[in-house]
This record gives C-alpha cells, structure tokens and sequence, in this order.
C-alpha cells in the first residue's frame, strides 16, 4: 500500500514540477506548483514526519500559494514579449542541459547510496515515533538543542516581514511613504520618507 | 509464492526523487525569463532539499528528530525569501511595468 502511494505521488509531484518550469502560463505553473506542495506532504507523511507534514499544507500550500497568488494579480499575467536576444536560444539550451546533468550525476549518485551508519534500534525507534507522533520531540529539540536558530530565525521572519511592507508600500514616486531612491553624486541613496507621518510622530 | 513483486521503498528512491526535483527547479531558475517563476522554482528546489532532509532522518536516526527541525529551518527560510522576493518583484513591476528578467538591465556590473 506504502509503495503504491509512493509511487502515485512520485509520479504526480515529477510531472507537475515539470509543470512549473515549461508550463505556458506562470498562473498554470502556481497551480502545478500547488500539487508540488500537496505531494510533498504526502512523502513527509509516508516517513513519519506528521507535524512537518501540516506545516508543508499551512505555510506552502496555503500561505505561500496566496502569496504568490497576489504576487501575480498585482504584476499581471500577461505573456513575456518575445525574446529579441541574438544568443538566447543558446543560453536556454546550456541551461537545461546543465539542469539535466544536476539531476542525472546527483539521481547516479543517490541510486546506489546506502548511509554509512545507521542506527541499530532504527524500527523499534520508527513504532515509538508512529506512536506518540512528532510534536512533542520536535517541540522539546526547539525549545532545548536548537533554541538559537529558532530565535534566529524569528527575527529574520520579522525582518522579512517590515522589508516586505516597506518594498511593496508606495514606492518611486513624489509622494507617500516608503523606500526611495535618488541619485546623490552618482551614488544611489535609499531613504525611508514619511514613516514618522504614518506612526503618527509628524 | 508472491505475486508481482513491489520492492521496498528505500533511502535511494526518495534521494533519487528529491535530485530528479533539485534538477527540474534548478533548469527553471536558469531558464526562466518571468521573475514570478524563478520564485517558484526556487521553492521547488527547496522542497526537494527538504525531503532528502526528511528521507534521510527516517532512515539513519528515527529517534533523533534533528532533520526533521532542519526541514522545519529551511521552511521558515523559504517563506521570508518568498515574501521578500515578492515584494521586490512587485516594486520592479512597479518602477518599469515589466516582470521579464531580460527588461532589467539597470543593475548590469
């Protein structure tokens, strides 16, 4: 039963990953990248990850689709004009040749790859984890072992979050907050204008 | 005596999978022309990283979810780069009315 679904899920996430890259339409390409999304989640389950198998479907599936969703309502989904560089059959040819060829060495090499050291009590330690589920362990390995990169990375999240506002607020016109750019001396200057107005300081 | 004989799904097969993914992300972000689907197939790569991640955790150390928390990293990653990434995409469209990478050719060294 395992292998059955590995194997529909394999095929499916393959097929829609080459969705992503060739299809026609970057709308169609969001959408196969979708069923990427959901078949990832299927394979974490397949290895006993539930808890990472959630957040895939909360942050990837949902969170990031809408995203990108947004992304390309605010952009427009217009065709690209057509390509009026002299070489760029050649550059898009040495890319999916050396796209091939990362998949192909890394596909040989993975193929025969057995790890060189696996744990002794590996099946007895797979039921306790079927059983008792991840969160718990994952949330102690959070909160203890790796504190550090959590809170790291919350505050890289946070960062994330006030440059995203500040990048798609209002930007490159006269007037308005957010971040804008003039030309000092030949050098590009970056301000950050009316942020006091919209805190309420001016 | 068994019938059409499925063997076990072992540590390669997923490796092989997640390379096959790596390689098809990495082919669009080389090719891709609209910034929208260099985005995407960034996170494509990324989520072929984090099954390899995962496949390997399953295997070697089940008890030792550490993996598992790596996987979880390059998620919470993944998710700001988008954000960011969006938001630059949006304000470029914004300055030139153009998502065609070939249109940016302002930040040429």
């Amino acid at each position: 039963m395992d292998t059955l679904v590995f194997w529909f899920f394999a095929v499916v996430s393959v097929l829609m990953a080459i969705g992503v890259v060739f299809a026609p339409s970057v709308l169609y390409a969001a959408l196969c990248l979708l069923s990427v999304f959901f078949c990832m989640a299927g394979f974490f389950l397949l290895n006993n990850a539930d808890f990472l198998a959630v957040a895939q479907v909360m942050v990837y599936a949902v969170g990031l689709t809408i995203v990108l969703m947004f992304g390309l309502m605010f952009t427009g989904n217009q065709a690209l004009p057509a390509q009026d560089n002299k070489w760029g059959w050649l550059v898009k040819t040495i890319a999916v040749f050396s796209g091939l060829s990362i998949a192909g060495v890394l596909a040989k090499a993975s193929s025969s790859f057995v790890p060189k050291f696996v744990t002794p009590m590996a099946e007895p330690m797979k039921q306790n984890v079927i059983a008792n589920g991840t969160a718990t362990q994952l949330g102690e390995l959070l909160l203890t072992k790796y504190i550090l990169p959590f809170e790291l990375v919350s505050v890289l999240l946070l960062i994330a979050m006030i440059g995203a506002i500040l990048l798609s607020k209002k930007t490159f016109s006269d007037q308005g907050s957010g971040v804008f750019f003039s030309f000092d001396e030949g050098k590009l200057v970056p301000e950050a204008l009316g942020w006091k107005k919209d805190v309420g300081l001016e | 005596m068994s019938v059409a004989v499925t063997p076990e799904i072992g540590l390669s097969t997923y490796l092989v999978l997640a390379s096959i993914l790596f390689g098809l992300g990495f082919m669009g972000v080389a090719t891709g022309r609209h910034l929208m689907r260099t985005l995407m197939c960034v996170e494509l790569m990324l989520n072929a990283v984090n099954l390899a991640l995962v496949a390997i955790n399953n295997t070697v150390n089940p008890g030792d979810l550490s993996g598992q928390v790596f996987a979880i990293f390059v998620l919470t990653v993944s998710a700001a780069e988008a954000a960011v990434g969006i938001a630059i995409v949006i304000a470029l469209f914004k300055n030139t009315g153009s998502v065609d990478a070939d249109a940016f050719k302002e930040l040429k060294g």
